[in-house]
């Protein structure tokens, strides 16, 4: 169905979406949009006496230099893949030792060298989706409740498989989307804290 | 008889009331100058300190780099606070100084330190305890206060007791007892001058020469020497001699190195030993006293034998008063005079970095807030990048000229260098020369060219979730009809077509037609809504044309965009400053780490993906091919005419941005290939470089496919590797050049589906 609609939002005939066994790569493409020249139509009459300015832009074979080619050959084929596997998740030392002085600070009351711990922290480990957590944690004690969810969102994003971490983001941002008053969103979060258990 | 008395004392009447009221007007003058002198120390901005810890990316020479920034010295004994001994080849120990940060006090501690490829391998203290995390005092990168943003001012109590003793002892024995004039030192003078028939010698207490050095040009005439006495009485009078000195301390002239003044003994200590005052031997403190008798004459670096003659001679005059031990004076003077030969000056060398700062400060603080006493500003600058980034510049437009591309030798650039994580802001170069005028990373519009492109394509991807970089567009003439009925067919510069591209090849090799084939497709009216939502405003009257990069944006707002797209999808605002501490100790942070999420990770990955394939096959090759081995991603502009060359790039952790044009915006034939990229590459090589490597989101896998976007065999020729959406796979072939997926297996969705 998805992909259905893809290829009618394109407008294109393609034979890969219908029965037959032939799958042909779409190709995106403006003049066989119906539509195409009311898309660029002004959206206020205001705008019609406005003169859009010079095209001044972009001038690929310039940018190119040597190579006019354009499509790509050879050479980098046989990089390895980007994004190979992450290896089993280890927190450096000094990460640990600021997490440590950090959550010191913090039960003491000092939230804001707490916070400051962890942006060192952070600074260092910037992929550490638990460094994430706790400083959308502090956020949330300060008083930034916006601030927070929005910091445990990346948070979730870097944990990867860490599925307990994952949980415990999904409920900070639970309860943070509760003070928010947000109450349909809080609901969501938990159900995804739920779903990882 | 009665007539010519009573004449007499009106005259002297009219006169004495007539000297009151010039006494009254020169007091008034006197003390108005004064207190707008104002020796506060002011804020004082300090870049990023170094953290060390095992695994950070550091080599052996970026961290001695460091350390002589920050004065430390080098020493063949066990090091202490600000010294450092060379134990191996790889390891070092050093005795930090210590330092009161925003977030606690970091304490002077010893430590080893291990390096080796390019990171800390090892960090114990001396007896071998392993140390977690520790940090070095930060440099200072500027003073702000007021009129003298390039001294390094200095309290009274932070001023050594000892060269307080000895300059006294010197300039100025009776300093605490005399009233602003010194008789028995005037009655020495004249004898002295009479002697010698002129007018040679001052016998000038400390408090004359302050008013010297403040209000009175040099020149020794008689009445120059009243003014001067009238004055010192008159200050004396008024404020406390503690007062005085400190102004003295701040305001005597000890040197002069091209164009600039050394005023003050906290400026002079960095000019001449490179550390702060408080950790002069009482050696290097005898030299800077004796420089007070003729800073020109006496410069230790031209004149290092006279210089040592009159600093012994201070050791000696100051044993003599008592104030030091006969034995260290000794000491002091067997001392070599320790003068490095260049001097280290740091401070205001970095005009456009520190109006960054002052600019995140000012809804804060108001200018007066900003410069009053003792604010403590903390900043992410990273001194070794900001060197590399100025480098770059100056290396490219140099190149420029002598390639005959800037005859005038006007063209101007920007350089930025941010931490992408964290948004911190690390180097700021506003133009050629660093002079604190126009700063073009922060205040130059400019039309942005391709740089724009990515940001098209995320649009596409955001809306199209079964797109992917393998996807078609074509790639020959379009025409759109513009509102006010003009017909507008942008071109490829090259005037050739390629038919169909891949989005991968588009961004990598900037393909103008194909671009608007894809914004029309998606729909105009909607990327032009994305790029705004994206952070990239539009001209008045939304030109299409906004696809290709009319839009006009500062090269800071510009890096802000593709730290966006290099994060994920989650900007982090961009800031200079991490911290301020007020004199209360009070911590505030003006711009608390935040982030949001403003373009969805799947898509920011791709882009990021063919960002990268910019580097390998695209129009950044050249920066690829700088770094073997090593994987970043980059994207180049262009403008009209080669009026704008733009160069972003990015490596895992290090965003550089790259802007080359001229002031008036003429035609200048540049490109971002030939001369903004230059700038980055010169720029990385001079700092640690970390290959690029994101995890990949769910949603998405990985798969080669042909320049046709179909999905073949890793071997083909011309394959590449893509994230294809899970849900949507491209066709599949086991030819390699296929154009589709005819003949072979069916794709599994339809396998799966009967589709």
């Amino acid at each position: 169905m998805r992909v259905q609609l893809g290829c009618a939002l394109i407008g294109l005939v393609l034979v890969g979406c219908t029965q037959s066994p032939v799958a042909r790569p779409p190709v995106v493409d403006a003049s066989w949009r119906a539509t195409a020249q009311d898309r660029v139509q002004p959206s206020t009459p205001r705008q019609s006496e406005v003169a859009p300015p010079p095209v001044r832009g972009i001038d690929p074979a310039r940018e190119q230099g040597e190579t006019n080619r354009v499509i790509p050959i050879a050479p980098v084929a046989k990089i390895a893949p980007i994004d190979a596997p992450k290896a089993e998740r280890t927190i450096p030392p000094a990460v640990i030792s600021l997490l440590d002085q950090a959550d010191q600070l913090r039960v003491a009351g000092d939230l804001n060298a707490a916070s400051s711990r962890l942006e060192r922290a952070l600074r260092i480990a910037p992929e550490e989706a638990e460094v994430y957590y706790q400083l959308a944690r502090i956020r949330l004690e300060q008083g930034g409740v916006q601030e927070s969810v929005s910091i445990a969102t990346q948070g979730v994003e870097l944990a990867g498989a860490d599925n307990a971490l994952k949980r415990d983001l999904w409920t900070l941002i639970a309860t943070a989307r509760d003070r928010l008053g947000d109450t349909g969103g809080a609901t969501q979060a938990r159900v995804r804290a739920r779903a990882l258990n | 008889m009665k007539g010519v008395i009573q004449f007499l004392f009106k005259v002297s009447l009219v006169t004495l009331v007539g000297l009151g009221m010039v006494l009254v007007y020169l007091n008034a003058q006197l003390t108005k100058q004064f207190d707008a002198l104002s020796f506060s120390v002011g804020a004082t901005v300090y870049a990023r300190p170094m953290e060390l810890y095992v695994g950070h990316p550091l080599t052996q020479e970026a961290l001695r780099v460091e350390l002589a920034a920050l004065g430390y010295r080098q020493v063949s004994e066990r090091p202490r606070a600000g010294q450092y001994r060379i134990v191996s080849g790889n390891r070092l120990d050093l005795m930090s100084r210590g330092h009161r940060y925003a977030d606690g006090h970091e304490p002077s501690r010893d430590l080893r330190i291990q390096i080796a490829e390019g990171q800390i391998t090892g960090l114990t203290d001396f007896s071998g305890n392993a140390v977690a995390v520790a940090r070095l005092d930060p440099v200072v990168l500027a003073q702000l206060s007021g009129s003298h943003a390039d001294r390094e001012l200095v309290r009274l109590k932070d001023v050594p007791t000892e060269l307080v003793n000895v300059l006294i002892a010197v300039e100025d024995r009776q300093f605490w007892e005399h009233h602003g004039v010194s008789l028995t030192g005037i009655a020495r003078a004249a004898w002295v001058n009479l002697g010698a028939g002129r007018f040679a010698q001052g016998g000038s207490t400390i408090t004359q020469q302050l008013i010297k050095n403040l209000y009175l040009t040099r020149d020794r005439t008689l009445s120059r020497k009243l003014i001067e006495v009238v004055y010192a009485v008159l200050l004396d009078a008024q404020y406390d001699k503690s007062h005085i000195l400190e102004a003295y301390l701040n305001e005597v002239f000890l040197g002069q190195w091209g164009a600039r003044a050394i005023h003050g003994f906290g400026t002079a200590s960095r000019f001449y030993f490179g550390k702060p005052l408080g950790e002069l031997e009482l050696s290097e403190q005898a030299m800077l006293v004796a420089l007070i008798k003729g800073p020109s004459a006496l410069n230790p670096r031209q004149f290092p034998d006279r210089a040592k003659a009159r600093r012994n001679l201070v050791l000696s005059e100051a044993a003599e008063a008592g104030v030091i031990l006969t034995k260290d004076a000794r000491q002091a003077q067997s001392r070599p005079l320790n003068v490095p030969v260049r001097p280290a000056d740091r401070v205001g060398r970095f005009p456009a970095y520190v109006e960054r700062v002052q600019r995140e400060l000012r809804d804060r603080y108001s200018r007066e807030d900003l410069i009053s006493d003792g604010l403590q500003i903390y900043t992410a600058m990273d001194p070794v990048r900001h060197a590399a980034a100025q480098q770059g510049l100056t290396e490219t437009l140099d190149a420029l000229g002598q390639q005959g591309l800037d005859p005038s030798r006007e063209a101007q650039g920007a350089v930025l260098l941010l931490d992408i994580p964290t948004g911190e802001i690390q180097a700021v170069i506003g133009g050629r020369v660093a002079d604190g005028g126009f700063n073009r990373a922060l205040d130059a519009r400019r039309q942005i060219g391709s740089l724009v492109k990515p940001f098209v394509v995320a649009s596409a991807l955001t809306r199209q979730p079964d797109f992917h970089s393998g996807t078609l567009v074509r790639d020959d003439p379009i025409t759109l009809s513009l509102p006010n009925g003009d017909q507008w067919s942008p071109q490829n510069y090259s005037k050739t077509d390629a038919g169909v591209v891949t989005l991968e090849t588009l961004l990598a090799t900037s393909i103008n037609q194909a671009t608007v084939h894809l914004s029309v497709a998606i729909g105009m009216d909607a990327v032009l809504d994305d790029l705004v939502s994206f952070g990239i405003p539009l001209a008045p009257g939304r030109p299409p044309a906004s696809v290709l990069g009319v839009s006009e944006l500062s090269p800071l707002a510009m890096a802000g965009r593709y730290q966006m797209v290099f994060n994920r999808g989650f900007e982090v605002p961009l800031r200079a400053v991490r911290a301020v501490v007020d004199p209360n100790g009070v911590v505030v942070s003006p711009k608390p780490f935040a982030t949001r999420q403003r373009m969805p990770s799947q898509v920011a990955y791709q882009v990021d993906r063919m960002l990268i394939a910019t580097t390998e096959v695209g129009t950044a090759q050249r920066l690829g091919q700088a770094f073997p081995g090593l994987r970043m991603a980059a994207k180049t502009g262009t403008t009209d005419d080669g009026r704008d060359a733009w160069f972003v790039a990015a490596d895992q952790r290090t965003l550089g941005l790259a802007w080359i044009g001229f002031d008036d915006n003429r035609v200048a034939n540049l490109s971002g290939s030939r001369a903004a990229l230059p700038v980055l590459q010169s720029a990385y090589r001079a700092i640690t470089r970390q290959s690029r490597v994101i995890p990949r989101p769910d949603g998405l896998r990985e798969t080669w496919l042909n320049a046709y976007g179909v999905d073949v065999d890793a071997d083909c020729p011309g394959a590449r590797p893509h994230a294809v959406p899970v849900d949507s796979p491209p066709p599949i072939s086991q030819e390699c050049n296929a154009q589709s997926g005819q003949g072979v297996e069916r794709s599994w969705w339809q396998q799966w589906f009967g589709g």
